[in-house]
């Protein structure tokens, strides 16, 4: 890169300095490529001040092609395996190593300060590299939903990472071998601002060493952990003054005890796992304080839920398993206006384990749609839906960026399908989609309605369609539409080889697709339709798939399908295969 | 080794039709024109189809693909000379009438590669493959469309040549076991729950009682 002192160039007559002043306030990733565009040297410039980059897979370019292009980043997040790994779906050895990377951020990124690996493969090596050449300057690490590393790993960052003010390690699969991570964090660090091992089989952590870490980082603001006896905490809490969020722990002993628990006075998102009905209490005090509430691994009714909710009105963001139920969204409605964030998720499939009235249907979805005008992210599953309560959330959801429902499988009949004028009217209505996930079942949406999909989704970017359409018609005039649609997921439709490569052939914005399901071709190369420069073309073929109790589910074949500057992978595994990519 | 048991009809008949159009070209003795309509830049030298998948090392024979590795090869005909390839960058096969000098132009370098075939939603890996014998199947396949229906017009009008047959794997899509997956973290808490409730309550139904009325403690701390 140019060095920038001595060359005082002009720009449409405006000397380059006024640009960079201006530069500096631009973050939008996406004004920043329109700017780079304009001449080299606004694209010098920009490269010079661009402070943070995402890679949303990284296997779409090179560490050496980012050093060329953005040499002084401050922050780079990385993601790795497709989304479906959350699901269990992609084989464990897929890929997305974190190891080159390592190497290169070590080397040759001098202002790297923030890193954020998703879904990747993490080695302790990579982590004792990067706290050995990086360990002054780091101040964010984020091992978001990785494997491949263990405490030894953590142990080298905690122990040279002084300045570590997040260290975020939620659901990532960590071999544990002891607590001494934790406890280096505890000696060595006092500007620590976010500890997340939340979803993480960390269990041989000493409270002790949590409390340390709040009497010593009077900037702890949340505090994510794994299965710790709550009574175990009181220590904590008590030093944890500046504490505003806090998730995990359990509650094993006598509710009673609970009682007289003290919580810091800030603390307003929260999440308790294993809480059940008589523990409930202990949140009343501080119930309309709260902004977020985890529910999903607590053990509560949908009474509960009611009771509960009913005395939170500032609450922004909930999680819950759908065991909060019709009635429980309807108290949700009623009682918190300003919520922002809401996602139910699928609770347990055996009635027994659930309340009976933990089902969520266009009942409660209307009730939401009525009450929580300013809602901004949805994803619900449900076990019935109709046309008008997609039409409601259309008519008053105008805040709506994220749209995100999977309909059950338990019931046969499904009152009001297909859905195909109920998600016209949503995805009209709610103009401001960025994201849209429809999961239904065969019958749930026609070729008709999957044509309303493409025509009405302007800014959507991001799709996921799960069983949708009757044929391969329906995924061609879907592709007709779409203009901004980057990344498209879609699992069991009925499409053709050759329909999913024209499709993505049509779908101009498209850099990204991930099929689970479909009609193989009679040749098997009907797929080549798609093949071009630059895009690459992998198959995971079907296998069968452990899925505990002895049993063996078939796996069918995936194709992932990406650009990529970087050329086909050089890493793969025996359970992925590419075809062929064309090179210039 | 003959295919494995079960397999079903489709792929034996797949199987005659390889050997069918294998004695026929042998008989003939001509590289014919295969056109896949691939919009794209072509390198006529390089077999890259099959390059980019021998670039993989070899696959595990105990790998849990479930795919059986078929020699579909052993009843089709003596071994053509063997032609390997040296390519880094994968390129796309075309064979044309001008190709017959393919076979001069390519050196003698490592032998076989893995093949993957597609065949109506099943995927087959097949080892050590030469590269005459992968061009030779290519021709088959290929052979075996043109032979069976007419060509299919450039703009494929999917809607009306596939209604009948869509209805059939609608059926099947809704007999297949593509169950709705589930977030793994949940899953984890789920199975987790499940365990916790018959330690503590085991004479109880489940999620029957408050969780905190219980004798004894359950340390999950496990």
């Amino acid at each position: 890169m140019d060095d920038r002192s001595f060359n005082n160039q002009r720009i449409h007559g405006m000397s380059d300095v006024v640009f960079e002043c201006v530069l500096a306030y631009i973050h939008d990733s996406r004004d920043r490529q329109s700017i780079s565009l304009v001449c080299r040297r606004l694209c010098e410039l920009e490269a010079q001040t661009r402070k943070h980059v995402t890679i949303a897979l990284c296997y779409t370019t090179t560490p050496k092609q980012l050093l060329r292009r953005f040499p002084f980043i401050e922050s780079l997040k990385l993601k790795g395996k497709p989304r479906a790994a959350m699901y269990n779906l992609i084989p464990e050895d897929w890929g997305g190593f974190a190891t080159p990377w390592v190497e290169e951020l070590s080397k040759s990124f001098s202002c790297l300060k923030a890193l954020h690996f998703r879904r990747m493969i993490v080695k302790d090596e990579d982590l004792e590299l990067l706290a050995r050449d990086r360990g002054h300057v780091l101040q964010v690490l984020k091992l978001d939903k990785c494997s491949g590393f263990s405490t030894d790993g953590l142990l080298h960052i905690c122990s040279s990472c002084r300045n570590l003010k997040v260290l975020f390690l939620e659901e990532s699969q960590v071999i544990e071998k002891d607590g001494g991570w934790l406890h280096e964090l505890a000696m060595n660090n006092t500007q620590l601002e976010a500890l997340n091992f939340y979803m993480t089989d960390l269990s041989q952590v000493s409270f002790n060493d949590l409390e340390l870490i709040a009497k010593r980082c009077k900037s702890l603001v949340s505090v994510k952990i794994g299965d710790c006896e709550i009574l175990d905490l009181v220590g904590f809490f008590r030093a944890a003054v500046s504490l505003e969020e806090f998730s995990g722990g359990c509650f094993n002993k006598q509710s009673e005890e609970y009682a007289s628990l003290a919580y810091p006075p800030r603390l307003c998102r929260l999440g308790l796992n294993y809480m059940s009905t008589n523990e409930m209490p202990i949140v009343y005090p501080f119930a309309s304080r709260l902004k977020k509430l985890d529910l999903l691994y607590a053990l509560l009714d949908t009474e509960d839920h009611c009771v509960l909710l009913q005395r939170c009105p500032n609450l922004e963001v909930l999680e819950a398993r759908n065991v909060i139920g019709d009635r429980g969204l309807e108290v949700l409605a009623r009682s918190c206006k300003k919520m922002k964030r809401l996602r139910i998720e699928r609770g347990a499939d055996e009635q027994e384990l659930e309340d009976e009235e933990g089902v969520v249907s266009q009942r409660g979805l209307t009730a939401i749609a009525q009450g929580c005008l300013d809602l901004e992210y949805i994803a619900v599953y449900v076990s019935d839906i109709t046309n008008a309560a997609l039409e409601s959330m259309g008519m008053n959801l105008k805040n709506l960026c994220d749209f995100r429902m999977v309909l059950l499988d338990k019931e046969e009949v499904i009152t009001d399908l297909p859905l195909d004028n109920g998600i016209r009217s949503l995805l009209s209505g709610c103009n401001k989609l960025r994201r849209f996930a429809l999961y239904l079942r065969p019958g749930g949406l026609t070729d008709v309605g999957l044509t309303y999909i493409g025509q009405h989704s302007q800014n959507i970017r991001w799709m996921l369609l799960g069983y949708l359409g009757e044929s391969d018609s329906g995924l061609l005039g879907f592709s007709r539409g779409c203009p901004s649609l980057q990344k498209l997921e879609v699992r069991g439709c009925c499409f053709s080889e050759k329909a999913l490569a024209m499709a993505v052939l049509q779908l101009r914005s498209l850099r990204y697709l991930w099929v689970q399901g479909y009609r193989g071709s009679k040749t098997g190369f009907d797929l080549l339709t798609m093949a071009r420069p630059f895009w690459n073309i992998e198959i995971i073929p079907p296998r069968k798939v452990n899925c505990g109790d002895g049993r063996e589910m078939e796996h069918p074949a995936h194709i992932l399908a990406y650009y990529s500057l970087a050329g086909p992978r050089t890493d793969f595994p025996p359970s992925v295969i590419p075809l062929a990519s064309i090179t210039q | 080794m003959s295919p494995p048991n079960g397999t079903p009809p489709e792929k034996s008949k797949f199987l005659q039709t390889c050997n069918r159009l294998s004695l026929f070209l042998k008989e003939k003795g001509k590289i014919r024109d295969l056109n896949f309509g691939i919009n794209a830049k072509f390198d006529a030298t390089g077999t890259g189809l099959f390059d980019s998948v021998r670039s993989l090392k070899s696959p595990n024979p105990n790998s849990t693909c479930q795919s059986a590795t078929v020699d579909l090869l052993s009843s089709i005909g003596e071994k053509v000379e063997e032609k390997p390839v040296d390519v880094v960058i994968p390129q796309y096969v075309i064979l044309d009438s001008s190709s017959c000098e393919l076979e001069n132009k390519v050196e003698a370098k490592s032998s076989t590669a893995q093949m993957t075939i597609f065949y109506q939603g099943q995927v087959l890996v097949l080892d050590d493959v030469p590269a005459g014998r992968a061009r030779d199947l290519m021709l088959m396949a290929k052979n075996g469309v043109e032979t069976a229906k007419p060509k299919p017009p450039p703009v494929v009008d999917v809607s009306r040549s596939t209604k009948a047959p869509i209805k059939e794997d609608v059926q099947q899509a809704k007999d297949s076991d593509l169950p709705i997956a589930r977030r793994a973290s949940l899953h984890k808490f789920l199975a987790k729950r499940k365990d916790r409730a018959s330690v503590r309550a085991p004479y109880q139904s489940p999620g029957g009682s408050s969780s905190g009325n219980e004798e004894h403690s359950f340390d999950l701390n496990l």
